[in-house]
Order: C-alpha cells, then sequence, then structure tokens
C-alpha cells in the first residue's frame, strides 16, 4: 500500500472482519483482516469468485450492514455517521426502481428524502436523465422500460444528489455485453465529468473491472480475504482502443490467473 | 392462441412476519415445532372419556351429560374419532412396523392392543347396539339405569369406577413391566414369576380397599400390597445396569428407561393408595366424592348389586387400560422440552389473554358497569360451566350443516371451476359474474331457503352454506388454474405434453394455494352462515336458534357462553383445513411459526 | 371535440396495449384509462358476449324450470327421472315478470310503491355500510401499520384478530345495539357491526403489502438514512396499494352483508335487513317481494364492489397486471 496524503484518502479499512452467524448456530467467516485504503477520485474494483466477500465489503462500506470488529473510516468519520449524512450512493444489482413511481420520481426520490425543494428537484432529475440520455422517457413507468434503462435511471438516481462517493453492487451483471460496454463508457465518462468522485465497483467479470479501474483488488472465498491489489496503469480515458491494446491484455491475464490461483 | 396473460394475484393468506427495518445479518429460521403426538394423545384421552361416560349406563342420565351425548349422531362422531386419534397418535410416533424387532416398537404394539380393546368395546357397543361387558354378566343396561338412577348413586358409583380404572391401569402397567414380547431376555422367567405375583396382588389389592367387596372376601391386605412391592420391585430391577440390556434397548435406551420409571411410578402410587385403604383407613377418592365408607355398604351392598358393580368397574378397568395406553404412547415426559419452547413462542398472545380478561374482570367492578351490559368474565365462566353440554350438542348439530354445506359448496365450486377454466373465454365471462354474485349477501336468500326445504329441514341451512362455500371455491380454483406463468406452459409445450398432462402437472399444484386460501376463508364462512342461517327458522336444536333465543331475551352470559362454542368449532374446522394444506403443500413457503 | 388516434404500442415487454388518445378533458381522462387495457378490445367483447350469454341462458332456465313444472303438475316423470318439482311453483319460485310487477305495486295499501320503499331502504343500510365501511378500512390500517412495526404486538394480537372473525355476528349485534344505545350512539351500532366484518381483510391485506416489501427497496431507503416514517409513507403503503384494493373489493360487500346481518336482530325497521324479515313474515301472501327485495339487496353489494374496482383500475394505473 503506497502513502497517501491523509486529505487524499476517503475510506480506510483496518483490520476488518465480518462474521455471520446462521440459525443452527453455525458461524460463517464472510471478511477476514480486511486492510484497504481508498483515495478520493479513484476508481476502484472489486472482484473475486462468489462467496469471496465482495458485496458484503461494500455493504459494510454502506452502513447497511455492522462489522464484527475492525476499523472502517469513510470521509473521516464512522460509516453510519457517512450514511446518515448521505455521502454515498448505492446501486444494486437489479434496478429497484419503485413501479408506481414514474422515471422522473424514481430520480427525485433521494432528493425527496433529503428534503431538497420541488424546483431543485426538478432540476436535478432533469438534469441526471440528460446525463444518462433518458430524458425521452421521463413520464413512464419502469415497467415500460427494458433492463439496460431500468439500470441507468437507477444510476441517475444514485448521482441525484452528487454524492463524492458511488457504491455499484454489479449493476450491469444482468445485461448483454453490447448494452454493458454502453454503459461502461457512459460510467465512465460521468465519472470523469464530476470532479472528485469515487466509484467502487463490484464485478465478476475481468474486463469490465480492468477497463474501468486504476485499481483491482481481487479477493478469495472462505474467508474473504484480500489477495491481491493491481495498479491498473492504462492510460485514461479509456476507449474502444484501450480494449484492444496490449496492456490491457497484460492486466486480464494478471488477473484472470490470479482468479485461478484463488479458486483452486 | 390470445396472449396467455400472467395474472398473478393476492391470495388470502396468514400473516407473515415483517420484516425488519433495519436488516439483520442472517433470517431466523423458527422451526415449527411438532406436537401432533401430544394433540393427537390429548385427544384420545378426551374421547376414551367421553366414551367412557357415553357406553356407562347411568352417567350418560345424570344431568351433567343429559339429552346431549344421548343423541346417537354425537355419539357415533365420538366412536370415529376415538379411532381417528388412536390412529393419528400411533402413526405420529416413530414407525414402529418397520422396527418390529426391536423391543420399544412391539412396547407401542402392545400399548395399541391396550387402546384398541377399549376401542373395539365401544365400537361395537355404538354400531352393534351391544354392550359385551354387560352380557357378559347378563345384565340389562335399562334396567340397570332404572336402579341406579338416584342422586344418592352418582358419587358412590363414580368413586367406585375411579378406583376401577387406576386397577386397569395398574393391570396394564404390570403387562408392561412385564413385556411378554421380549422373551429372550435375561431371566425372563424369574421376571414371569414377578410379573404373576404382580398381577395377582393388584387384583388382589383392588379388592382389598374396595368398599364393599372387601367385607365379602376378607385377608390382610398388608400383606397383598407388601407382595405387590415386592414383585414391581422384581420386574423393574432398579439394580440392574448390566451390559446385556444396553446392547437390547440400543438406541432410545435413555427413553425406554424413563418409561419404565413413570410405569413403576404408577403402580407405586397404586400399592400407596391400596395401603392407606388397608392400613389408615382412608379412601382417596372417596373423600374427593365426598363419600363415607358406611354409605357405600349401605347403597350398594346389596346382592343384587354385586353383579352390576362388577360390571361397571370391568368396562372402567378396560378405560384405564386404554387410558395408560394412550398416556404412555403419548410420553409427555419426553418433550417437556418441547413444551416449554412452544409456550415461550407463544408467550405474546397468552400474556395478552390473561391481562386482558383481569382487566375485563377489574374494569367491570372499578367502574361499576352494569352486568347486564358487559357481563364479568367469571360469572361468564360459570354459565359456560352450566350450559356447555347442551351447547356443544347444539354448535355439533350446526356444525354438520356447516360441514356438509361446505362440502357441498366447495366441491361443486371446485368441480364448476375446473371446467370453466378449460374455456377460456367462457371462464373469462363468467369469473366477473361469480365476483359479483359473490358480492351479495347470501344471508337474505335464508327464508326463501327455508320456503324450498322447510323451515326445520336442515338441508335449507345446508343450501345456504353451500351458496356462500361455492362462489369463493368456484373463483380461487378459476384464477389458480389459469394463472400459471407462460414460461411454465412452453417448458410443457416443449415436453409436447398433453392437455391433462400439463393440467395435473402444472395448472393444478399451481392451484393448490389459491384453492386452500379459498377454503381456509370457507370454513368461517361456513360455520358462521349456518348460524345466521338458522336465525330464520330452524331446528331447536341449533346454535343459531339458542343465539336468537339467548339474544331476545338478553340474557348475555349465555350468549358469550354461546360465542365461546361457536368460536371453538370456527377455530377448530380453520385448524382442520390448515392442517390439510400443510399435508398438501408441504413445500408451501407461507408457513412460518406464527401460521395457524 | 375528440380526435382519436389508435395506436397500437409493442412495449419492450411484447404486451399489445392499445391506447385511444384524446385531447385533454376531465371527462375524458377516465374514459381514456378505462380502455387502456392489457387486452385486446375484441378479446374484452368475447367476455361480454359470454356473460351477457349466461345471464340470458339463466333467464332461460329459470322460466323453462317453470315451464315444465307446470306442465308436468310439479312431478316430472321421464324415463328414470322422477323428480318432485314441488321447487318449480310460483310460491317458491315467481315468475320474474312478477318479480318485475312488484317492483311497482305499492307495498302497503295506499302507500308508495315498492321500489321506492326499498330503494329507501337500501339507501338507509347503504349509509350504514358505508360508514362501516370507513371506519373497518381505517381499523384494519391502523392494525397493519402497529403491526408492521412491532413485531411483539403482532405476535401477541394477531391470534385474536383471526380468532375474532369466527364468532358469529348475530351473537354480537344485540350487544353492540345496546352498548351504542346506552352510550348515546345508538347511530353508530350497526355501522360498528359492519366494521367488525370489514377490518379483517383489510388488516391482512395491508399487513401483507406494508412487509412485502423486497429487500433492496429497504436498503435503498436505509442508505437514504430515510427514518421510519418516511419508508412507511414512501416505500410501504405505495407497494401495499394494489394488496389493499384486493383486501377492499372483499370488505365492500362484507360491509353490505355486516350492515343488514346487524339490523336483524336488532329491530331497525328502516334498512333492508328490516324489509327482509318483513317480506319474510308475509312470503306466502307475496312472494315476489321478498326476492324483489334480495334483489335490491344483491344489487347494493354488488354496486358497492363495483365502486371499488372502478376506484382501483383510475388509482392503480402503474401495474402491468390486471387482477
Amino acid at each position: 500500500m503506497s502513502n497517501t496524503n491523509s486529505q487524499d484518502t476517503l475510506i480506510v479499512i483496518q483490520d476488518l472482519n465480518k462474521k455471520f452467524t446462521s440459525a443452527d448456530g453455525k458461524v460463517v467467516n464472510a471478511l477476514e483482516n480486511i486492510n484497504l485504503e481508498v483515495k478520493r477520485g479513484e476508481f476502484i474494483s472489486l472482484i473475486g469468485p462468489s462467496g469471496c466477500g465482495k458485496s458484503t465489503l461494500l455493504r459494510l462500506i454502506a452502513n447497511l450492514i455492522e462489522p464484527t470488529n475492525g476499523i472502517l473510516t469513510v470521509n473521516g468519520h464512522s460509516a453510519d455517521v457517512a450514511r446518515r449524512n448521505r455521502e454515498y450512493g448505492f446501486v444494486f444489482q437489479s434496478a429497484t426502481l419503485y413501479e408506481w413511481r414514474t422515471v422522473t420520481k424514481n430520480v427525485q426520490l433521494p432528493l425527496e428524502v433529503m428534503k431538497y425543494s420541488r424546483q431543485e428537484r426538478a432540476e436535478r432529475a432533469k438534469k441526471m436523465l440528460e446525463l444518462v440520455e433518458l430524458s425521452d422517457f421521463a413520464d413512464h413507468y419502469p415497467w415500460q422500460l427494458s433492463g439496460g434503462m431500468q439500470q441507468r435511471v437507477s444510476i441517475a438516481r444514485a448521482l441525484a444528489f452528487e454524492p463524492p462517493l458511488l457504491l455499484m453492487d454489479e449493476p450491469f451483471g444482468a445485461l448483454d455485453e453490447m448494452t454493458r460496454e454502453r454503459l461502461n463508457n457512459e460510467l465512465l465518462s460521468i465519472w470523469h465529468s464530476i470532479p472528485n468522485m469515487t466509484v467502487i465497483f463490484v464485478t465478476h467479470n475481468i474486463s469490465e473491472a480492468v477497463y474501468l479501474s486504476s485499481r483491482v483488488v481481487v479477493m478469495s472465498p472462505r474467508p474473504g480475504k484480500i489477495y491481491k491489489v493491481i495498479d491498473v496503469d492504462l492510460p485514461r480515458p479509456r476507449s474502444a482502443e484501450t480494449l484492444d491494446s496490449d496492456g490491457f491484455f497484460h492486466y486480464s491475464s494478471q488477473i484472470r490467473h490470479l482468479l485461478r490461483e484463488v479458486m483452486a | 392462441m390470445s396472449e396467455q396473460y400472467v395474472v398473478k394475484s393476492v391470495q388470502a393468506e396468514e400473516p407473515i412476519q415483517p420484516t425488519a427495518a433495519r436488516i439483520a445479518d442472517t433470517p431466523e429460521v423458527v422451526l415449527r415445532p411438532n406436537l401432533n403426538r401430544d394433540i393427537a394423545g390429548f385427544m384420545t384421552l378426551l374421547f376414551i372419556i367421553i366414551a367412557y361416560h357415553i357406553q356407562h349406563p347411568t352417567l350418560l342420565l345424570r344431568a351433567q351429560f343429559g339429552r346431549s351425548f344421548r343423541g346417537e349422531s354425537l355419539q357415533e362422531a365420538v366412536s370415529i374419532a376415538l379411532i381417528f386419534s388412536g390412529a393419528f397418535l400411533l402413526f405420529s410416533g416413530p414407525k414402529f412396523w418397520q422396527k418390529r424387532h426391536e423391543p420399544a416398537s412391539r412396547l407401542d404394539m402392545a400399548l395399541v392392543v391396550g387402546l384398541a380393546l377399549f376401542a373395539i368395546y365401544f365400537f361395537i357397543f355404538i354400531w352393534q347396539d351391544t354392550n359385551l361387558v354387560f352380557d357378559l354378566y347378563g345384565l340389562d343396561a335399562e334396567t340397570l339405569a332404572d336402579e341406579f338412577r338416584e342422586e344418592a348413586f352418582v358419587n358412590p358409583v363414580k368413586t367406585l369406577n375411579i378406583t376401577a380404572v387406576f386397577t386397569g391401569a395398574a393391570l396394564a402397567s404390570v403387562v408392561l413391566l412385564w413385556s411378554p414380547w421380549d422373551y429372550k431376555r435375561q431371566r425372563f422367567w424369574l421376571q414371569t414369576g414377578a410379573a404373576a405375583v404382580a398381577l395377582i396382588m393388584v387384583f388382589a389389592g383392588y379388592i382389598a380397599q374396595h368398599p364393599i367387596f372387601s367385607e365379602r372376601i376378607r385377608f390382610s391386605g398388608l400383606v397383598v400390597s407388601l407382595l405387590l412391592l415386592a414383585s414391581v420391585v422384581g420386574l423393574v430391577e432398579p439394580w440392574n445396569q448390566s451390559q446385556s440390556r444396553e446392547k437390547l434397548l440400543g438406541n432410545g435406551k435413555k427413553s425406554f428407561e424413563r418409561l419404565r420409571l413413570a410405569v413403576a411410578l404408577v403402580l407405586m402410587l397404586y400399592v400407596l393408595h391400596v395401603l392407606t385403604v388397608v392400613v389408615a383407613d382412608y379412601n382417596f377418592f372417596a373423600s374427593y366424592y365426598d363419600v363415607k365408607t358406611s354409605t357405600f355398604t349401605e347403597l350398594l351392598g346389596g346382592d343384587a348389586q354385586n353383579k352390576p358393580l362388577w360390571a361397571f368397574d370391568l368396562a372402567a378397568m378396560l378405560a384405564g387400560v386404554a387410558l395408560i395406553s394412550a398416556v404412555y404412547l403419548m410420553a409427555p415426559w419426553e418433550r417437556l422440552g418441547l413444551y416449554l419452547t412452544v409456550i415461550r413462542g407463544n408467550i405474546a398472545p397468552i400474556l395478552v389473554a390473561i391481562t386482558t380478561i383481569i382487566v375485563w374482570e377489574q374494569a367491570i367492578h372499578i367502574f361499576e358497569i352494569e352486568e347486564f351490559l358487559l357481563p364479568k368474565p367469571t360469572v361468564i365462566w360459570d354459565t359456560f360451566k352450566e350450559e356447555y353440554p347442551k351447547l356443544v350438542a347444539a354448535g355439533w348439530f350446526t356444525f354438520q350443516n356447516a360441514l356438509f354445506g361446505f362440502l357441498v359448496g366447495c366441491g361443486l365450486g371446485i368441480f364448476t371451476g375446473i371446467i370453466s377454466a378449460r374455456f377460456t373465454q367462457f371462464s373469462r365471462g363468467i369469473l366477473p359474474l361469480a365476483i359479483a354474485a359473490n358480492s351479495v349477501p347470501i344471508i337474505a336468500f335464508a327464508p326463501i331457503a327455508n320456503f324450498w326445504f322447510g323451515v326445520t329441514s336442515a338441508n335449507s341451512k345446508v343450501a345456504i352454506v353451500a351458496v356462500l362455500c361455492y362462489f369463493p371455491a368456484m373463483i380461487s380454483t378459476v384464477r389458480g388454474l389459469t394463472s400459471v406463468e407462460p414460461i411454465q406452459l412452453e417448458l410443457m409445450r416443449s415436453y409436447a405434453a398433453t392437455e391433462l398432462e400439463i393440467f395435473g402437472s402444472l395448472r393444478l399444484p399451481n392451484a393448490l394455494p389459491f384453492v386452500f386460501s379459498a377454503l381456509k376463508l370457507a370454513t368461517t364462512l361456513a360455520m358462521i352462515g349456518a348460524i345466521v342461517a338458522e336465525f330464520f327458522g330452524g331446528s331447536l336444536a341449533g346454535l343459531g336458534y339458542r343465539i336468537r333465543e339467548d339474544a331476545a331475551l338478553f340474557r348475555f352470559p349465555e350468549s358469550w357462553s354461546a360465542i365461546l362454542v361457536a368460536s371453538f368449532f370456527g377455530i377448530g374446522f380453520y385448524m382442520l383445513v390448515s392442517s390439510l394444506e400443510r399435508a398438501a403443500m408441504p413445500w408451501y413457503r407461507s408457513f412460518r411459526s406464527d401460521s395457524h | 371535440m375528440i380526435t382519436s388516434k389508435f395506436e397500437k404500442e409493442h412495449t419492450l415487454r411484447g404486451v399489445v396495449c392499445v391506447k385511444i388518445v384524446l385531447r385533454y378533458n376531465r371527462q375524458t381522462e377516465l374514459f381514456r384509462v378505462l380502455m387502456l387495457k392489457n387486452l385486446s378490445n375484441r378479446d374484452n367483447l368475447t367476455t361480454l358476449a359470454y356473460m351477457i350469454g349466461i345471464l340470458l341462458f339463466l333467464v332461460a332456465a329459470w322460466e323453462g324450470l317453470k315451464w315444465i313444472g307446470q306442465e308436468s303438475d310439479y312431478r316430472l316423470q321421464l324415463g328414470p327421472i322422477d323428480a318432485d318439482l314441488k321447487v318449480a311453483r310460483d310460491l317458491n319460485m315467481p315468475h320474474l315478470r312478477d318479480i318485475w310487477e312488484a317492483y311497482r305495486e305499492p307495498a302497503q295499501r295506499n302507500g308508495p310503491p315498492l321500489i321506492e320503499v326499498l330503494l329507501e331502504a337500501a339507501v338507509f343500510t347503504g349509509k350504514e355500510a358505508l360508514l362501516g365501511f370507513t371506519m373497518g378500512t381505517v381499523l384494519g390500517l391502523v392494525l397493519a401499520v402497529i403491526f408492521v412495526h412491532s413485531a411483539i404486538l403482532q405476535r401477541g394480537l394477531m391470534p385474536f384478530v383471526v380468532a375474532s372473525q369466527t364468532v358469529p355476528i348475530l351473537a354480537i349485534a344485540p350487544m353492540v345495539v345496546i352498548w351504542a344505545a346506552k352510550a348515546d350512539i345508538s347511530d353508530l351500532g350497526v355501522p360498528l357491526i359492519a366494521a367488525y366484518l370489514a377490518f379483517f381483510p383489510v388488516t391482512i391485506y395491508a399487513l401483507r403489502g406494508l412487509s412485502d416489501v423486497p429487500q433492496t427497496a429497504l436498503e435503498l431507503m436505509q442508505s437514504y438514512a430515510a427514518n421510519p416514517l418516511e419508508i412507511l409513507f414512501k416505500l410501504r403503503f405505495p407497494n401495499a396499494v394494489p394488496y389493499i384494493f384486493t383486501a377492499l373489493k372483499i370488505t365492500a360487500p362484507a360491509s353490505v352483508v355486516g350492515a343488514v346481518i346487524g339490523e336483524l336482530p336488532s329491530g331497525i325497521q328502516d334498512g333492508l335487513g328490516g324489509a327482509i324479515i318483513n317480506y319474510a313474515q308475509y312470503y306466502t301472501s307475496a312472494p315476489p317481494r321478498l326476492w324483489a327485495t334480495n334483489i335490491i339487496t344483491a344489487l347494493l353489494g354488488i354496486l358497492f364492489f363495483s365502486v371499488v374496482a372502478l376506484v382501483e383500475k383510475l388509482v392503480v394505473r402503474w401495474k402491468a397486471n390486471v387482477n
């Protein structure tokens, strides 16, 4: 781990452990001894086979579950303070749109909870929908949209209140290759357009991880540990050419080998 | 093919546990405790006791059970219920036939024999109108009933009979300890000797403490008791911790030992009873029923009364054997932990019930609410104790109507539902009509039904209940059969399945949750419908009629007692269908720990 | 002026939707929503045709049975069938024509026509039912909200809520009426009885709807640090609306039933319950009158149900499925 300027560090995780106890007494070691630092403005991916705890780690950072022990600070304070201060946006695997709200109203949901004024809500929602290129569908209901479109609305919703941190749990997993590539590019351009935005991205897709991130954290299962952290030194902005480059192939195969080791 | 539309309708379901506002780490899976054996055991005991009272010539005439249980249909129902609960009790235990070489299983079978003796006797009594015991003694139940009709005879007869029941239990316990089916064990012949002694001594002890027979046949009760004690100890063999016994008993040794301890306890109590009578001249049962020893000889000392007393006692002994067999099969001492868990799990509603009753009682007292408006729980309970036989009989009468109406209505509903669902367009047409018909207050047609079938006829009530149940059943059947996901249908078509196969393997299981929800709804409709239908005129024997009378005369404690009884039948009916549902759909998700 | 445009729009889920787009107008908004169905128009017409067909068949069967009865002198002997057709007598099954006539004639000498009497009674009972429906729904919702937030209260009270429905309201009715009279709210007597029948389905379904929210939707609210009240109004209630409407479609006719049954032992003359008792007593002298009353009662129940169904169609527009 390189020395980081404390002002640059957004998330500090030290010796984090998470145990689950099932009803019949069995203890599952979901995460063991996690140490990680995430700098402001980074795009970091968590990758690993199923059961390695990557989603659990994300939910710990989001304070949706509590750690068993260890240190976890977000933006200098504890995770639940961060949650109460609404310092992150969460994008789930499934779009989780509220089916009784139109697309616009769905994007406005966090803004309503955070008590933005009506005018501000309308403005921000409009801006976000433009960002994800869904302005034409502002008054549609979720059932009228395809999976990829719903996921874009979900991203727009997460960004509506411009959080400094974006947590994404396999957001494009259920989509086809073509849509996924498109959305990857959209995500990157959004990330570029918002200064100092940090993204933590959970995925099981190697090329996605390499394409998007500056660092890839490879995790191993049972118990969940960080196996290796790879710095992806590819030039930005990334594009279709990046996909064809030697560097991309190098990092992809490196990670592929690591994953094979991890699963053995 | 027109668009197969997915209609996912929301069904009537039991409530589910609310998800916590904060997400727990792992969801708690509360396993449902299996109380089948205990329920079966309790029901069996209850029915044995009721059956015993029914076959007793005089007890049946006593005001307590009066007219109500003399109804033949009720008696027949009891006999069938007894057989069913016995079978249920047997089968809710471990599968004994496969393990018939193990002593524990053979024990179970022996216990079944004990139960069966009484059950068969009662069955023959009800269905063949022959009382085997009385025939044995050449007695006629009618004349006996006349002889023993007086009030003064009640308590002495009860005392004697209870003792006989106890004796029967002791006899069965001896046979159990002896375990003749386990003849291969060590020192079996020694044990047989002890058992023979014990049996004779039990019987001798019975005579020794009998207020009347002990006058005729005199011998030392003390000697008898000591001999009995010795033989029992010989049978139990508490000093024996031998290897061979462990090998014999194998797994479940501890429960077997506990059973033997329970049996020994029963016998010890019997010995204690005989001893106290013989030595201290104190008859526990006589003092419970408030009968002086002299009264026995006065009332029942006559020669002519000898045989009847023997007959009563023989029947009582049979009942005693059956009762103790049921208790041993149930083995409640094994399941104390389970009972605790159940109580703990249900502590909340129990507490609420207790608190409500206490507050109710006190509130009436403190706020001086008129008894007229709201009776105290204690008053209601007293009324209930007096009235319950008549109410239960009335409730049973009404319940039969409800049950028949339910069967007819739901049966027809499901049948027509199946046929309608076959023709998509037809079902689309009939469904709105059925829903509309379901919105109609069917009860308004009760007077018309009375005219069609006759006011006192049960059929008018059955008809109303049938119509009440018909529509929910039909609607839910149609919905359940048609709301199959298109993708499932495509799968079946890819197997080139015929319509009939699709029906059997896909539509029918898919429809079961819908149908059962409607059936459970229909049980409440049926019972209440039957009662309300009687409001417009019905047989005097019905619960609805009684409620109407009570309401008209403002007899509120009676009303509440009637409500209790009606509720009991309604809940029982609902739980019956609920357990059918569980048996038919073991995979169904909606069953959580708090479901009924 | 109405302009109409027929658009056949294949949505991304392959559902065929026929929208009639009309120029914005308050009344036409209603019409527009009603036409937004998920089945094609042709299917709807066939359904309607079947409905009318079945109704006509029932009418024909009624009169047909009576005709057979009359011809065979109320005892049908045809081959193996030997049926007593007493039921087809005019006393038991009046001619439909006679029932129709009964509406126009006065029920009492020099009184208003029966139809007026019955409609007044229907309005009376309807008001009681409506009040009971409202009270029952409110109680049901309150209970559901309490239960969803407190597991303890749910475990403690739910068995009694369920058991309450096994109590025959016929027994409770007189007590409630007397209590209401004593507490000086005698107008609320019968509505309370109707509410007793009404609250249960609402409780059960609303509880289900409030609890049955997807895990991720709850997590989303948590990530916004929303408080339980916000979660209740923004997530649980909207989620529960379809469930609540299913319950309301059961509750609406149930409150009519409750109102009618509540009137029976209470000796109330002004409502439909009183009318039923009245015409049941004098049934033999004028059978069609009781039938006429029953038909009005039936229509009241159906009316309540239909209103709820209509409101549901207007409110629940986001669902791709139609119940």
